[in-house]
């Protein structure tokens, strides 16, 4: 009757710590029960306690119709707990999901939001195929709900429903796409949320939202949606280089402003993920990461080490200056951290820092704790120095001593790894030095009692021991006898009977090895010292103590119960016997000795085999014995071989039965015995090929590369005497492997070309085979019988090949081409959302058919001209690589769909072409972002962001001449804003002298221009009056003629402008008038004099600094870079120095205009007097004059800084007509009609020296002077159009000719034409 | 994608399980057991990441997590996340309950595990943040707890009526025999 609430059950099971699950289970019971009554409220609290049991383990799925029963409730309260009790426990496989359909649909468009959010919810958590499919279009519509509650769940839930339904993603995405925008800011979180979800596993079906995305990434404020973004922007990136450079600046931005460190961490990755050529932006990262790692929040600094490994595949060198950072976090309490900080230390290693790093990791070993750390910090070590094959090892001897040293690391459990690395160096070592280095190591390392003991037996240390033993054995002719008796001594002591079977048998085999060489070193001295009769070699007692050593201590191991140890026993044992035998019959047999281990052991490459051709007379395909008959045979043969055999039952069963089998299943499997036998197996050398050594998986034998193949150093050691291996059955294929003396190194290039050919076939062979099923024969046996390192050798080569075979059919030729898993829900999600004819993609507002003519028309030009630009900028690349590259200034490399075209001559109805060029038109959009920028560079539009300007002066100064893509840019311009820009306003210099600076620029609107005069003050004075009277030989009137007052009350800083509107007509000719200036004069003299020293100063160094970039860009710009390093340096010496800025643009622009002071009378100056030395000439006069005017020496007007003496001066301003020229658009037909028609004037032409720069260069500042548009562009060849403030047309083309460039003018007028080229030959010449 | 939320107690028994994708109850417990014991050993001034290896059928998944006096909030998260993010959102979601319950203990979530829930799900909904903005949770939150208390209110009224009702009905039918 009373029913236990979730509150009781939940005391009661805290009541019952001892009989839980008892407890539970009668509740359990209860619950049963009450979920079989009618009444809902009982159902829904025990359905309430029964989700709280699930949560505990117990299962619920039994209960689920009665979820459904709940869920279905009309109250809320019932439906809370079933949908809870429904996303707890409902999966896929809940049949009565089914019978949810009605009531989820009913639920959804409930007028309850909160119900819908409940049924979103639910949705969310257990949708299903039939469910996503029926409720498809109920959850689209709601994305168009009024309440933001439910439309941000409906939104959300959209990701699911695909996941389901694929074809839901096509209905859905436009509306999910106008989601990105909705006014609500958790609609549009969870829309950016869904759609990088989506972007993550098809990337390439979401780059055209890219330009909404970079929207809302430049423009919301919220730090979740610009993570998602970001992050999102990572995956895009890749796919269009274009998207990164645009990607800069706002990321930059947010890098340098956020004060969100998760953001600023995604920003960093994406950086680093999506431009990872930018190096400035990247070098930005590393300082930031640097500070993250710095930080004391351990967080950071756990993901400033995550992300410094990034950096580190990306841009090595910028990560080496952190290295010491990086091993301080070494020492961290977090594990985490220290880990983190070892795989990144790992990745720093270089020639010159492994040995510093190694020695530090191993003082590190020394100080810290745990050992699985421990394990880490040793197996990085190992790692570190064998990597790419010993890459980083200069010194080997070294590396030996630091694996000794690993050897004391308490409890490693890298024994294995430890004894491998010794006997790979040992063998690899291309030192000869190194051996004996490495024997008498190994020597000490046998005689140290520590490596016995029990539990470094148990935890694997002692493995090294078995490297000891069998360096020292095997290159025992580097030990001095007395090392010799000891080492021999150390391999049979009693202790080595606890050892590991395989190290007890390596350790007997190998005393007989030292035992022999020391034999035959002995008789060999011998043999120097006396008359070289064998026989009479006298037996030393060192050797005889040896000999004793070996007959006491070898019956141990006779009696061994390990199979391998009894056996070698017994052969030592018995061969000691021999030779006492001998020795007494007075024959010594000290070269019977030396026979036994004759040769040296070499590496081989893991594919030798490869490169043993098949013998002609062999046919591998054959049966070598006839198939059996049936399986039982075989079953009989398994059953005869019995227990005590079964490690040799394969070797014993008959050839036959090995080779009959065709099931890939069998083959496989006996492959991966063999690999295991392999993988223990130290004399397996194939393994070494890869740098992990001993733990050289059969994975990643299979991924080594062909090149990979050919760096194994089969040929690159050099190791004395030649030996040829017997494997290399045909005579004159010069198959050597492993070594060469210097006379084959001749032959060595040959060999290279022959290999190649060689290993193509046997790859063609193997694959015949392995059609068959057959195993790769291992060639003809070895004939050395003396010698069971060649057997292995043998082994691993024919190992090695199977591993290679092991790849399914047409793996190796295709590589790794990943498909995506079957089941992987996102494959089906793979739908190019553009092609999709059932919904209508928005059309952009910004993109008419203007537009999408003239950029087919700059894409068509951006064709064009590609492949000469990248030329091109490859070189400017590298010419500059500190400087930030404005974005996109020139053409990309990116595939370029030619859609332009297609949009513009094709109309609307191809809406996927319409999109893609409006993504690309997005894209490009930063040309003439960046153009504008370079013009404001270039000319110096505004007084603002002064700083802004300095940085970016300097850079426009250098790109300029160099830079064809003006002509692009300046198309661009035209296309994507197309009315309205104007001539951008330029400021020329008029007047600069220590008290008063004056330029003018010009604003040019369709019809008239303005005239803006730009006035600084330096002098604590006031300007008082400013007037502009038409020059004589003028024609323009200017407006306001009258007197136009400037504001008195500036004072030494502030700037002040007059503007005075000039409208021009007639713009065929230069506009001249002159301005009289009267302004109050007082001290500032002495400042602009120290100003000028620091500007020598300043560009002495500059000039030093530059000079080696100028060769491309001739004298010419070289004077200009001096004078905006001059107009920097003023401004940084009295931050009033607009003229300045001026004088540098004119020097910039030509001949824009110059200002004269009247008393100078220095009326047409040539441009080169622009030239640094004579403007400071003529400020210096400039100031004289001053002084002559008031009749005070210079010196007392700097003191007198309250004399008020009125100065007037007298300018004159003179336009030149290219100044007054505006960009417009113009397609190529509308210029060849011009050309053919358009009543223009007869064409005129001139002819400029290109000074050393390229056509582009050349074309790219006509194109700019004229503030023209290039309307066509083929190699050679450059049409530029250009309009007047009149509406004049200006057509030039341009013509390359070996040293110079002819230009062609046809204008509205002949006089603008001879104006125009004449202007032209005084800016360029 | 956030693939499963765990709150456990120091002990590792579990306070709330939210998997945002299925895994059986014996998966769960498992999952639930091995995020507590990596989480557990670390001391607590450790960063608050944690790689895991195949937690999930996906290998792509990272640990994320809180210790606040007695209880553990782990996130395991695929790449997708951001690390710092997600441990803000964590840090809404605690000050959440924190609001909610008051000075929120492990008691509160002990007994309310269902309220702890339904305020998870308006934060998380299926594995993707859903709302990040504590006043919004909370003013949800609150909402619903009013329409529930307005709903048995109002039901108990209604079970009065429809009571009444078929009484007079059955009255009625009585009288029409």
């Amino acid at each position: 009757m009373f029913e236990k609430t979730l509150g009781d059950l939940i005391r009661g099971i805290r009541s019952h710590p001892d009989d839980e699950a008892k407890y539970i289970s009668s509740c359990m019971d209860e619950i049963r029960k009450e979920l079989a009554q009618p009444d809902l409220d009982i159902k829904a609290n025990a359905l309430a306690k029964l989700t709280y049991l699930q949560m505990l383990g117990y299962d619920m799925s039994w209960a689920a119709f009665h979820v459904v029963e709940v869920m279905t409730s009309k109250k809320y309260a019932h439906k809370r707990i079933g949908f809870l009790a429904a996303a707890q426990s409902f999966h896929d496989n809940t049949d009565v999901l089914m019978l949810t359909t009605n009531m989820l649909k009913k639920s959804l468009t409930s007028h309850n939001q909160y119900e819908s959010g409940l049924a979103l919810n639910g949705l969310s958590n257990f949708i299903r195929d039939d469910l996503a499919r029926d409720l498809a279009s109920d959850l689209i519509s709601l994305l168009t709900s009024v309440r933001p509650y439910v439309r941000k769940r409906a939104t959300l839930v959209m990701y699911k429903l695909f996941l389901k339904y694929p074809d839901a993603l096509r209905a859905a995405f436009p509306k999910l796409k106008d989601k990105l925008e909705d006014e609500d800011p958790g609609v549009q979180a969870a829309a950016v949320n869904v759609i990088c979800e989506l972007a993550r596993k098809n990337p390439k079906n979401y780059l055209s939202l890219a330009p909404t995305f970079f929207k809302l990434l430049t423009t919301s404020t919220n730090n979740w949606l610009r993570i998602k973004i970001v992050k999102l922007f990572a995956a895009l990136c890749p796919l269009e280089p274009r998207l990164g450079r645009k990607l800069v600046e706002p990321l930059t931005e947010l890098i340098h402003g956020t004060p969100a460190t998760s953001l600023l961490y995604e920003c960093i990755n994406t950086v680093l993920a999506g431009i990872p050529d930018h190096t400035a932006t990247i070098q930005l990262c590393v300082q930031k990461l640097r500070i993250f790692i710095e930080d004391s929040d351990q967080n950071l600094k756990y993901l400033g080490l995550q992300a410094m490994a990034s950096v580190l595949k990306i841009a090595p060198k910028a990560v080496l200056p952190h290295r010491d950072l990086v091993i301080e976090c070494l020492d961290d309490d977090d594990e985490s951290i220290r880990l983190r900080a070892l795989d990144l230390l790992a990745g720093m290693v270089t020639k010159k820092t492994l040995i510093d790093i190694v020695r530090r990791l191993l003082q590190h070993l020394e100080r810290t704790e745990g050992q699985t750390y421990r394990d880490e910090v040793v197996a990085k070590i190992i790692q570190m120095c064998s990597q790419s094959t010993y890459q980083y090892i200069t010194n080997f001897e070294w590396y030996v001593q630091v694996l000794v040293q690993l050897t004391r690391v308490e409890n490693t459990r890298h024994g294995a790894l430890i004894r491998d690395q010794l006997m790979d160096v040992a063998i690899r070592a291309r030192v000869k030095v190194l051996r004996p280095f490495a024997c008498k190591q190994m020597a000490a390392l046998l005689t140290d009692q520590r490596l016995y003991s029990g539990h470094n037996i148990e935890c694997g240390i002692s493995e090294v021991l078995y490297a000891a033993a069998w360096i020292s054995g095997e290159f025992s002719e580097h030990l001095d006898t007395p090392t010799a008796t000891t080492v021999v001594e150390a391999l049979l002591q009693p202790r080595t009977a606890q050892l590991p079977g395989p190290i007890q048998a390596v350790f007997i085999h190998n005393c007989l090895k030292v035992y022999a060489a020391d034999e035959t070193a002995t008789a060999a001295n011998g043999d120097d010292d006396g008359d070289g009769d064998d026989g009479a070699v006298r037996d030393s007692e060192d050797l005889q103590a040896m000999r004793g050593v070996l007959t006491a201590r070898l019956p141990l191991f006779v009696q061994s119960g390990d199979l391998e140890v009894q056996e070698r026993a017994v052969l030592v044992s018995q061969i000691v016997a021999f030779v006492e035998a001998d020795l007494a019959k007075g024959h010594h047999p000290h070269k019977e000795l030396a026979a036994l281990y004759a040769g040296n052991l070499n590496p081989v490459a893991a594919k030798a085999q490869r490169k043993v051709p098949v013998p002609e007379n062999v046919d591998l395909d054959r049966w070598i014995n006839t198939p059996p008959a049936s399986e039982d045979e075989e079953e009989d043969r398994d059953l005869f071989s019995d227990a005590i055999f079964a490690g040799v039952s394969e070797k014993a069963t008959p050839l036959a039965s090995r080779y009959e089998s065709d099931d890939e299943e069998d083959l496989r499997r006996r492959r991966q015995v063999r690999m295991a036998a392999q993988a223990a197996n130290p004399y397996h050398l194939g393994q070494y090929a890869t740098p992990s050594g001993g733990t050289t998986s059969m994975a990643s034998s299979q991924q080594i590369s062909q090149e990979e193949v050919d760096q194994i150093p089969v040929r690159t050691l050099d190791l004395g005497p030649s030996i040829k291996l017997d494997v290399a059955p045909v005579p004159g294929t010069g198959l050597d492997f492993g070594v060469e003396d210097d006379t084959e190194k001749k032959k060595k290039k040959d060999k290279k070309k022959r290999k190649k050919k060689r290993k193509k076939l046997s790859k063609k062979e193997i694959r015949r085979l392995k059609k068959k099923g057959l195993p790769i024969p291992e060639g003809p046996p070895s004939s050395s019988d003396e010698d069971d390192d060649d057997h292995h050798r043998a082994a691993a080569a024919k190992i090695d090949i199977l591993a290679q075979e092991d790849m399914p059919e047409g793996a190796e030729e295709s590589g790794g081409d990943e498909e995506p898993a079957v089941d992987d829900p996102h494959a089906a999600l793979n739908i190019d959302l553009e092609a999709a004819g059932e919904f209508e993609l928005p059309k952009p507002s910004h993109y008419d058919a203007m537009t999408a003519h003239t950029h087919a028309d700059s894409d068509d030009q951006d064709k064009k001209k590609k492949k000469k630009k990248d030329k091109k900028k490859r070189k400017k690349k590298s010419k500059k690589t500190k400087e930030v590259e404005p974005a996109g200034d020139e053409p990309v490399e990116a595939p370029k769909v030619d859609v332009g075209d297609i949009a513009g001559e094709t109309t609307v109805d191809a809406p996927p072409a319409e999109e893609q060029s409006a993504l690309d038109s997005w894209l490009s959009e930063d040309k003439p972002k960046a153009a504008e920028k370079k013009d404001k560079k270039d000319k110096k539009d505004k007084k603002k962001s002064k700083k802004d300007k300095k940085k970016k002066k300097k850079k426009a100064k250098k790109e300029k001449g160099a830079e064809s893509a003006v002509e692009t840019a300046a198309a661009d311009e035209a296309s994507a804003a197309p009315p309205s820009p104007p001539i951008a306003p330029v400021l020329h210099p008029l007047l600069k002298d220590d008290t008063v600076a004056v330029a003018y620029q010009l604003n040019a609107t369709s019809g008239a221009v303005r005239l803006q005069f730009v006035v600084k003050n330096h002098a604590a004075g006031a300007i008082t009056d400013v007037a502009l009277t038409p020059a004589d030989d003028s024609e323009a009137k200017p407006d306001g003629s009258g007197p136009v007052s400037v504001s008195s009350s500036l004072a030494g800083g502030a700037a002040e402008t007059a503007e005075i509107v000039l409208p021009i007509t007639d713009d065929a000719r230069e506009t001249s008038f002159k301005a009289t200036l009267t302004y109050a004069c007082a001290g500032g003299v002495a400042e602009q004099a120290q100003a000028e020293e620091a500007i020598k100063e300043e560009e002495g160094k500059e000039e030093d600094k530059h000079s080696a970039e100028d060769e491309e860009d001739g004298d010419k710009e070289e004077r200009e870079k001096k004078d905006g390093e001059e107009g920097e340096a003023e401004m940084a010496g009295d931050e009033q120095t607009e003229a300045g800025e001026d004088k540098e643009d004119a020097g910039d622009a030509g001949d824009a205009g110059e200002g004269v002071a009247t008393e100078d009378t220095k009326e047409g100056q040539e441009e080169e007097e622009m030239n640094k030395e004579e403007n400071e000439g003529d400020e210096g006069e400039g100031s004289t004059t001053t002084a002559a005017t008031d009749e005070e020496p210079a010196a007392t007007t700097a003191t007198a800084s309250s004399s008020s003496n009125v100065i007037t001066k007298e300018i004159l301003v003179r336009i030149p007509v290219s100044d007054l020229l505006l960009t417009k658009p113009c397609t190529q037909e509308e210029f060849r009609a011009l050309l053919e028609d358009g009543g223009l004037s007869p064409s005129s032409s001139l002819t400029l020296n290109k000074q050393g720069v390229t056509f582009e260069a050349a074309a790219a500042t006509v194109c700019s002077i004229v503030h023209g548009q290039v309307v066509e562009m083929i190699a050679g060849a450059a049409s530029i159009y250009s309009a007047t403030v009149a509406d004049g047309h200006v057509c030039l083309q341009i013509v390359d000719q070996d040293e110079s460039v002819n230009i062609d003018a046809k204008c509205s007028s002949q006089e603008l034409t001879t104006a125009l080229l004449a202007d032209l030959e005084a800016r360029l010449s | 994608m956030i693939q499963a939320i765990l709150i456990f107690n120091n002990h590792g028994k579990p306070r709330l399980s939210k998997f945002y994708q299925h895994c059986d109850e014996e998966q769960q417990q498992r999952v639930v057991r091995e995020c507590f014991q990596a989480v557990s050993k670390r001391p607590d001034h450790v960063c608050n990441f944690l790689e895991t290896s195949n937690l999930f059928k996906s290998n792509d998944s990272r640990l994320i997590y809180r210790h606040y006096a007695t209880l553990f909030f782990v996130f395991a998260v695929d790449s997708s996340e951001s690390e710092l993010g997600i441990l803000d959102l964590i840090q809404v979601f605690v000050e959440t309950l924190d609001r909610q319950f008051e000075n929120v203990c492990e008691l509160d979530l002990i007994f309310h595990v269902d309220k702890v829930h339904h305020i998870l799900d308006e934060i998380v909904m299926g594995g993707m943040v859903l709302e990040t903005n504590m006043g919004e949770v909370l003013s949800h939150v609150e909402e619903q707890a009013k329409m529930l208390r307005s709903e048995s209110s109002s039901f108990l009224q209604a079970m009065k009526g429809s009571k009444a009702a078929s009484k007079v009905k059955s009255i009625g039918s009585r009288l029409g025999h």
